[in-house]
């Protein structure tokens, strides 16, 4: 996922430098160890204008992954097993100094890594902790932050090393509407959840899965977990719309020239209202919005489409498969620092300006409208969200570098 | 005027075809007095089905410039090749079809110095061109349409809805080009059609006006359809309606995102679409789609429906029709979302036309392989004016079956 900066975003001059103050209380540096993490209300309707892009409206929409991504689901397998914490150590007491480096008192350290909670697999040769209920619960947000990443094995099957990323809304946001589980799981959860910089994340699903009542219950827990935000967008069209204005900004200057016979079309059509902007998009966005990735479609093995695929085959009508490779030389000679105001397809690129890693690309749609795409997963869809959400989501530190780039003109279809 | 499509599909289905065909043919009477409510308001209701409350309202495309730039601008001297005819059969053509003698006169004047011998070409002079009357053009048309050299006749501008100055709204034609239009235009199936294209070209005098033409004549007749949600929406029949047996699955989290919304009224049925039709919509095809050599038709369309990635095979009509062959089973009525329907000579049994069935009388299509053809949605009774000016059709049903569950 993370990549070093390619050389057009080390000399990007628009930098725009977010620090926790500029964000806002919901992400300040100051977060405690036990500080609440679900803070962030959900996305809500709303609407936006410019002189360029014209007035949107949009409403939050909840997607949830396919029956048949979560059947693929190793926690709705592996939740039987119990909470298991493995370390790599010489002998017990370095199994209790990792705990105390995490946070954890002499004493609980100490108790969990007597017998029975601790054992030796001789298989694997790690440490194994299997903690009772008063220790999981126990564990403070900010222990969780540090210990659970501390857990072996580093697999995508190890929540403990891939936990969930709950949004910034953390669960309680997830769950806002048709909620199928008991409250008191919800409550659970969000009791369990830790920020990683300043993103909400859950580690103990076995626990969890543990509790539910029924397999159903499983099931539906899985989906609340899982479920992404994103707004559908409409574009309202009346008679006093500016049509020269709203071709020039939505063709993207010739990039999405495919949907000008339908935009001056509905333009002139009397008697329509709105117009849904997944007509407005260039056609692979129009393909993927509000969907999740399909085995049936791009990728190949595990190179699967995420963020950067997304965000450089914005304009592309059939991204190349050489996208799925990566998207540095792209980037670096196709792109271009844009300046704003910020266009249609545009790419914002979230970078951790300590260690120099990009965390995130999406696309500008319009105003502070992004399509993006979480992550690699067949369980995160492309959805339509708030950049100061996405930003939200990947502000795994208090420096984080925020950078937009447009297609050079001589790349332009 | 009644269209003549002849709806059989298979022996045992025809009483049930004949009753949906009737009832088509009744709603043409209608088709251009749908049921909106005000002039300003042009939302058309489709009738309730298991497809949910779904309204839709009309949009024109034209071919974007880039299309426009490759296309020539004919001159304006009209010509009718009758390749099969000598001079008594010219006349006897004319005679049947309405030409009065003094009419013909002055075409065969207005011909002789070209006329040295077969195949004839006939020039008519605009004058008598300009007062034929409709069912004289009609009559016309259909035998020049028999010649590809009479390509205006060959393939006319069809105006689906019958309604030339509605079609023309919003188009930047004068008025005066959009009554000449109305007056040159004739009937064809249940619709209009407009082939003297050199007449209209006559009375514009500006190079612009003339592209601004050409370019309005692309016009084809599109929809942006919705589906109206409420909560007593049947949410499970919906999805079990709109994901065509898990041939479109990937629509199943977005359905039930608007299931559960308490703010959505209604959505944008390009959202039901698999992805590859939705990637598509209303939009022209581009000239990267030609690449692999050949543009895609109605049967690349049709067949590529339900796939994530177009497989460019199905450009080519026999590796086409051996994949229906294999893939697809005949079906009967009522259709479902996504089922393919074959139009076919009725007399020949030729392949005419391909399409995907939606909803309703709506369905998606690629009419030819024109650049200037739009992937769309549209009303069936638009595509079987279109194709239907000729002759019988057969329409068949196919449909392929179920996915398994992934």
């Amino acid at each position: 996922m993370e990549h070093s900066h390619p050389p057009i975003l080390k000399a990007c001059i628009l930098a725009i430098f977010i620090s926790a103050t500029a964000c806002g209380a919901y992400i300040g540096p100051a977060q405690g160890a036990n500080a609440p993490v679900s803070l962030a209300p959900p996305l809500t309707s709303g609407k936006i204008s410019g002189t360029e892009f014209g007035e949107l409206e949009y409403v939050p929409i909840i997607l949830e992954p396919t029956d048949f991504y979560l059947s693929l689901s190793k926690d709705l397998g592996n939740w039987k097993l119990s909470t298991v914490w493995s370390f790599e150590a010489m002998d017990p007491e370095e199994v209790s100094s990792i705990l105390m480096s995490a946070g954890l008192g002499s004493e609980q350290a100490g108790h969990l890594t007597k017998p029975p909670f601790l054992t030796l697999n001789n298989s694997t040769k790690l440490f194994e902790i299997r903690p009772d209920e008063e220790a999981i619960l126990n564990l403070s947000p900010g222990q969780r932050a540090k210990l659970y990443p501390l857990i072996l094995p580093k697999s995508p099957h190890n929540p403990f090393s891939e936990p969930f990323a709950l949004g910034p809304g953390g669960v309680v946001g997830k769950n806002k509407i048709h909620s199928r589980v008991s409250p008191g799981l919800i409550e659970a959860i969000d009791h369990m959840s830790f920020r990683q910089g300043h993103t909400v994340r859950f580690s103990d699903i076995r626990y969890i899965l543990e509790k539910a009542q029924d397999d159903q219950e499983r099931w539906n827990l899985m989906k609340i977990i899982s479920r992404e935000e994103s707004l559908s967008v409409r574009l309202r069209v009346t008679n006093e719309s500016d049509v020269d204005s709203l071709v020039k900004f939505w063709s993207a200057g010739g990039r999405n020239k495919e949907i000008l016979p339908l935009l001056t079309s509905v333009i002139s059509t009397p008697g329509v209202d709105t117009l849904d902007i997944v007509h407005l998009l260039p056609p692979t966005p129009r393909k993927h919005i509000h969907t999740f990735p399909s085995p049936r479609g791009e990728g190949l093995g595990d190179a699967l489409p995420d963020c950067f695929w997304t965000a450089y085959s914005f304009f592309s009508e059939n991204p190349p498969d050489r996208h799925l490779d990566g998207v540095a030389h792209v980037e670096s000679e196709r792109y271009e620092a844009a300046a704003p105001p910020y266009q249609l397809g545009d790419v914002v690129t979230i970078s951790d300006d300590e260690n120099k890693k990009t965390l995130h690309c999406c696309n500008i749609l319009a105003g502070d409208l992004v399509f993006t795409k979480n992550g690699h997963s067949m369980g995160r869809p492309w959805s339509v969200t708030k950049l100061d959400r996405v930003i939200e989501t990947y502000r795994r530190s208090d420096r984080i570098r925020v950078t937009f780039s447009r297609l050079k003109p001589e790349f332009q279809k | 005027m009644k269209h003549k499509v002849l709806w059989t599909i298979f022996p045992a289905f025809v009483a049930l075809i004949s009753s949906y065909a009737q009832e088509k043919r009744e709603e043409d009477s209608i088709v251009m007095s749908p049921s909106f409510t005000t002039e300003s308001k042009r939302l058309f209701q489709c009738k309730p089905g298991p497809w949910g409350d779904l309204e839709y309202y009309y949009t024109y495309l034209e071919a974007p410039d880039e299309i426009m730039e490759y296309v020539n601008t004919p001159s304006q001297k009209t010509v009718w090749n009758l390749p099969d005819k000598d001079i008594a059969g010219l006349r006897y053509f004319l005679t049947v079809s309405g030409v009065s003698k003094v009419d013909q006169e002055k075409i065969f004047q207005n011909s002789l110095p070209f006329q040295l011998g077969p195949p004839f070409r006939l020039y008519p002079p605009s004058e008598v061109l300009i007062k034929l009357s409709p069912m004289t053009r009609a009559a016309l048309s259909r035998e020049l349409r028999k010649w590809p050299a009479n390509r205006f006749h060959r393939s006319p501008v069809v105006i689906e809805s019958g309604n030339v100055k509605e079609w023309f709204k919003g188009s930047k034609l004068s008025s005066q080009t959009v009554a000449l239009i109305e007056r040159l235009s004739y009937p064809m199936a249940n619709t209009m059609a407009f082939s003297d294209i050199p007449l209209v070209l006559s009375q514009i005098k500006s190079d612009r006006e003339d592209r601004l033409l050409l370019k309005a004549l692309t016009r084809t007749r599109s929809l942006i359809l919705r589906l109206r949600v409420t909560k007593d929406s049947d949410f499970a029949r919906l999805k079990d309606y709109w994901t065509a047996g898990n041939k479109n699955k990937d629509i199943l989290p977005f359905m039930e995102s608007i299931a559960i919304s308490t703010e959505l009224d209604h959505i944008d049925a390009a959202h039901l679409l698999p992805p590859l039709a939705r990637k598509y919509m209303n939009t022209y095809p581009s000239f990267g789609l030609g690449v692999d050599g050949t543009f895609p038709d109605s049967l690349w369309t049709s067949l590529n429906f339900f796939n994530h990635l177009p497989e460019n095979g199905f450009a080519d009509l026999e590796t086409a029709m051996r994949y229906v062959e294999g893939n697809f089973v005949r079906n009967n009525l009522p259709f479902q979302f996504g089922d393919l329907l074959m139009v076919r000579d009725s007399v020949t049994g030729k392949f005419i036309h391909s399409c995907i069935f939606i909803a309703d009388d709506i369905i998606y299509t690629k009419n030819g392989r024109s650049l200037m053809s739009p992937f769309m949605l549209i009303k069936l009774n638009d595509l079987i004016a279109r194709y239907g000016g000729s002759g019988k059709l057969n329409l068949e049903i196919l449909r392929k079956p179920e996915s398994p569950d992934r």
